[in-house]
């Protein structure tokens, strides 16, 4: 066990050495005990099979350099030798290296209750999308669930049961820091239990092609304190906030005369009630927009809603371009207000 | 056995371009196969230098990522069952008689049209970049409900679906006449224990793709009954089963990557000991673990599924018996590894190409079975980790051990010598740039860079980069052995008929007839010497 554990924070000093100052996305860059396990576990994996390509590589070396031929003249035909080689080499270390693998990822695989049959209460159900991800609140009574979009928030040092589904395509839910990947199949339900062991925004991305902007489809996980977490949940139960500006407040009247309620969801704006796209009750709170992959900001919001497919070309939000700058940037106002 | 009766007809007379498009001899067969291979594995290529391109900045956005996806599809397309299936299958064609002494393949005919109805294919491949909405792009697992009609319009789809229907009757056919010829047609003594490696390797190969390319034509079938007859088999909304699909390819699937890796280990099992001077060693540990292999093939395909939601019962046993596959492919390992042992080594191109085969395999064959891990494979599926892992097999097995092949067979079918200089340069270009290109492809997954993704997170444009760069590597190693088969074709130092000395270790029938070998094969066919032992 202690021999193992320093193996492993050995591998994985490594990596991050190799990393340099740690990439949030790695698999070394763990914020959760299951992710930590299979961080632990990947980096002895590593050592391990390091060793073993050295070794043979160097023996491929060795009986390659060690005695040189020419074309004329080669070694009678019978050098015997060889026998111990393929049995030790071939039999032996692989089968003793693949039993010790072999338990170790059996002791791992308590870590994902990933099978479907189990039964399940989970907290929360994130529905794939082509290319965006639907998040909904699932726990309590009716008035206290509720769907966003893109931007998971959970309380740290709490596990957390996720139930994947799929609208449309196959997707595959993946944030690196908390946990391994799992597919979101069209008419199945897969299962994930995360838990977050300190605060912080962890990244991930869908890891299942699954079309055009596949490499858009991204997702961003935040871990809060718990208190911090219930505000956030708080907020999010309330309808959209009333504007509070004049400019804001014309931009309200032209996002729902726009093509804008068809398609998206504002909690508290009667006619907005589509669900082709993200839920905008509190856009603002987001740091991302277009799944995860543009800053949220005035300019970026802008360009979004005007040019969508430049920026996510192929994405199900068309152009909406027949704003005057007046508009457009009362329209902003008003999404830049939904907190 | 009666080589006479079955041997080939008195061969026609047509000369030119008439005889290459009539031509019913296996040799000429086979170098159309090879011709073939060679002409999509620089399309292969040259797709690969677009994709290269585009990822070279993650901002630069050259190519669209619809675009993107028809590249990749198509690339992976081209190399697998468009590059390295046929030149394979080339290299059996041409050698697989003349190894086992016979005059020519059991149904000349069944070959020509093995041959002739890729042609089809390929043209369909090629048109459907052309066609309304471009080229297949879904992966080229084909995923549904992506690849439905729904979600994927355009005929491109169907043009690839029909294609790979096409080519997959090409291998099986080609592929029934490998195994008649093997069976019936070996020279009077030939045993099948005592039968050549590579014959053995493309024994085992054809037996895989005759049950496994069914299964995918099959797989297929419904695909488009799916896309163009509006029936369900996989489409959730019409109760069918996503899942399934992925069942039912993977079954095809996981065997495919052995019908690309065996006749390459098949003919690894010639050169490595042709070049140490020694007969091969453990030639019953090598059919035994050929046979391992293949039939161990079709146990393990739900290892591409890990994290689909199998039951974990399913996961320990997918895993269970992936693990288990090491063991056979390390036997071979270390068999050529104790061929060479005490040997005198003569590093030739061929033999360069065989020790850089070995090494790289080594190293993919390990990262393989990480991914059989269960728990590491959740963590790196899809990601590049499992890119780098396949290109290393594929590029580094495969391609490897093909060039090795070539560059020892060259002299017989040519009957002139491959410049020994331009192959050495062939080799580390392409050793360098193997390396080069796909090493750090393992460390960008490890990051947590995921597969088929036309633009990426800053925080991996570094390596990306560097990968980009890797490609002149391959593309002038490339150049380079394309220059010396065209220029070696005439010019070449002549041949012997043992053009390497192999028979002063061992009996190979294909080196004691002419190089190239008469439209007969044999003079006069080869006996089997007596066995030493036993
Ligand atoms: C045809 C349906 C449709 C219409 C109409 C539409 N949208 Fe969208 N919208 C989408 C979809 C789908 C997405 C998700 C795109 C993606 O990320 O792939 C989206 C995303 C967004 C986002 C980013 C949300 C996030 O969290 O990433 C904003 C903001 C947005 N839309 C605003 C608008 C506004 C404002 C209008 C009206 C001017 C509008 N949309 C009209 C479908 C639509
Ligand atoms: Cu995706
Ligand atoms: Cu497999």
């Amino acid at each position: 066990m202690k021999f193992r554990d320093f193996i492993a924070a050995m591998g994985i000093g490594l990596a991050s050495l190799l990393a340099g100052c740690g990439n949030p996305q790695s698999m070394f860059h763990t914020a959760g005990p299951a992710a930590q396990r299979l961080a632990h576990l990947s980096a002895f994996i590593f050592i391990l099979f390091g060793v073993v390509a050295v070794i043979t590589i160097g023996i491929l070396l060795a009986a390659g350099l060690s005695h040189r031929g020419t074309l004329d003249w080669h070694a009678p035909w019978n050098a015997s030798g060889g026998h111990k080689f393929v049995l030790y080499g071939g039999l032996v270390i692989p089968g003793i290296i693949l039993f010790v693998v072999f338990v170790l990822s059996l002791q791992r695989m308590t870590l994902f209750p990933l099978h479907r049959k189990q039964p399940m209460s989970p907290n929360i159900l994130v529905i794939g999308h082509q290319w965006w991800w639907e998040v909904r609140y699932l726990r309590g009574p009716a008035d206290q669930r509720f769907t966003t979009a893109n931007e998971i928030h959970i309380p740290v040092g709490r596990p957390v049961e996720i139930a994947l589904q799929s609208a449309d395509v196959i997707h595959s839910f993946w944030v690196p820091a908390l946990h391994g990947k799992v597919e979101m199949i069209p008419g199945l339900t897969n299962y994930l239990r995360v838990e977050a062991s300190r605060a912080g925004n962890f990244k991930g991305q869908c890891a299942e092609y699954c079309g055009a902007q596949h490499a858009h489809m991204r997702l961003l996980v935040v871990a809060q304190p718990p208190a911090a977490y219930q505000a956030w949940r708080n907020l999010q139960l309330q309808p959209a906030q009333t504007p509070a500006s004049p400019q804001a407040m014309q931009g309200r009247e032209i996002f729902l005369r726009a093509a804008c309620p068809l398609c998206h969801t504002i909690r508290g704006l009667g006619a907005a009630e589509g669900k082709a796209g993200p839920d905008l009750t509190h856009l603002a709170g987001r740091q991302y927009i277009g799944a995860n992959s543009f800053p949220n900001d005035k300019a970026d919001l802008a360009g979004w809603v005007t040019h969508a497919q430049s920026l996510k070309p192929g994405c199900k939000m068309p152009n909406l371009d027949d704003f005057t700058g007046p508009q457009l940037r009362a329209l902003v106002a008003f999404l830049d207000g939904l907190k | 056995m009666s080589t006479e009766v079955l041997a080939a007809p008195a061969p026609k007379t047509y000369s030119g371009l008439l005889d290459w498009l009539t031509t019913t001899d296996h040799k000429k067969i086979g170098l159309l196969y090879l011709g073939f291979a060679f002409i999509n594995i620089w399309l292969g290529g040259a797709l690969a230098g677009l994709i290269r391109l585009n990822l070279f900045n993650p901002g630069w956005h050259i190519i669209a990522p619809n675009v993107y996806n028809q590249l990749i599809t198509m690339h992976a397309t081209l190399m697998i069952f468009m590059a390295v299936m046929p030149a394979f299958a080339g290299m059996g064609n041409y050698l697989i008689p003349l190894m086992i002494g016979a005059r020519d393949m059991a149904f000349p005919k069944l070959n020509a049209f093995s041959f002739w109805i890729m042609i089809p294919a390929a043209l369909m491949m090629y048109v459907s970049f052309f066609v309304p909405g471009g080229a297949s792009r879904g992966g080229w697992w084909q995923y549904p409900p992506l690849s439905t009609f729904q979600f994927m319009g355009g005929h491109g789809e169907d043009l690839w679906i029909l294609a790979v229907i096409l080519l997959g009757i090409s291998s099986v056919t080609g592929a029934i006449n490998i195994l008649v010829t093997i069976f019936d047609m070996r020279a009077p003594g030939m045993k099948l224990m005592r039968m050549p490696l590579f014959v053995w390797s493309w024994l085992v190969t054809a037996t895989m793709l005759i049950v496994a390319l069914p299964v995918l034509s099959g797989t297929m079938i419904m695909l488009l009954a799916d896309r163009l007859f509006g029936t369900g088999f996989y489409r959730p909304a019409l109760g069918g089963d996503p899942l399934l699909y992925e069942h039912l390819f993977w079954f095809f699937g996981h065997p495919e990557v052995y019908i690309m890796i065996l006749p390459g280990f098949g003919m690894m099992s010639h050169i490595v000991p042709s070049f140490a001077g020694k007969k091969v060693f453990g030639y019953k540990g090598m059919v035994y673990a050929l046979c391992a292999i293949g039939l161990l093939g079709y146990t393990v395909w739900a290892h591409h599924m890990f994290t689909s939601g199998i039951t974990p019962a399913a996961q320990i046993y997918f895993s269970i018996c992936s693990m288990l596959i090491a063991i056979p492919t390390g036997v071979k390992i270390y068999s050529w590894l104790a061929s060479m042992w005490g040997g005198a080594i003569r590093f030739t191109t061929p033999m360069l190409f065989c020790l850089g085969m070995i090494a790289l395999f080594t190293f993919g064959g390990l990262t393989g079975v990480m991914l059989a891990i269960v728990p590491f494979d959740i963590v790196v599926h899809n990601t590049y980790f499992v890119v780098g892992h396949f290109h290393y097999v594929l590029v580094g097995g495969s391609v490897m051990a093909l060039l090795g092949g070539m560059h020892f067979w060259y002299p017989k079918i040519s009957g002139r010598m491959l410049s020994e200089k331009l192959g050495h340069w062939t080799f580390w270009l392409i050793f360098i740039g193997i390396n080069w290109v796909f090493l750090p492809m393992h460390w960008l997954g490890i990051e947590g860079m995921v597969r088929r993704i036309a633009t990426y997170r800053p925080q991996f444009a570094f390596w990306n980069q560097f990968i980009s760069l890797g490609f002149f590597f391959m593309l002038f190693g490339g150049l380079l052995f394309t220059w010396n088969v065209i220029v070696s074709w005439k010019k070449g130092q002549p041949a012997q008929a043992d053009a390497w000395q192999v028979n002063d270790t061992q009996q190979a029938f294909e080196w004691m007839t002419s190089s190239p070998p008469p439209v007969h094969n044999f003079d006069e066919i080869p006996a089997m010497p007596a066995e030493e032992h036993a």
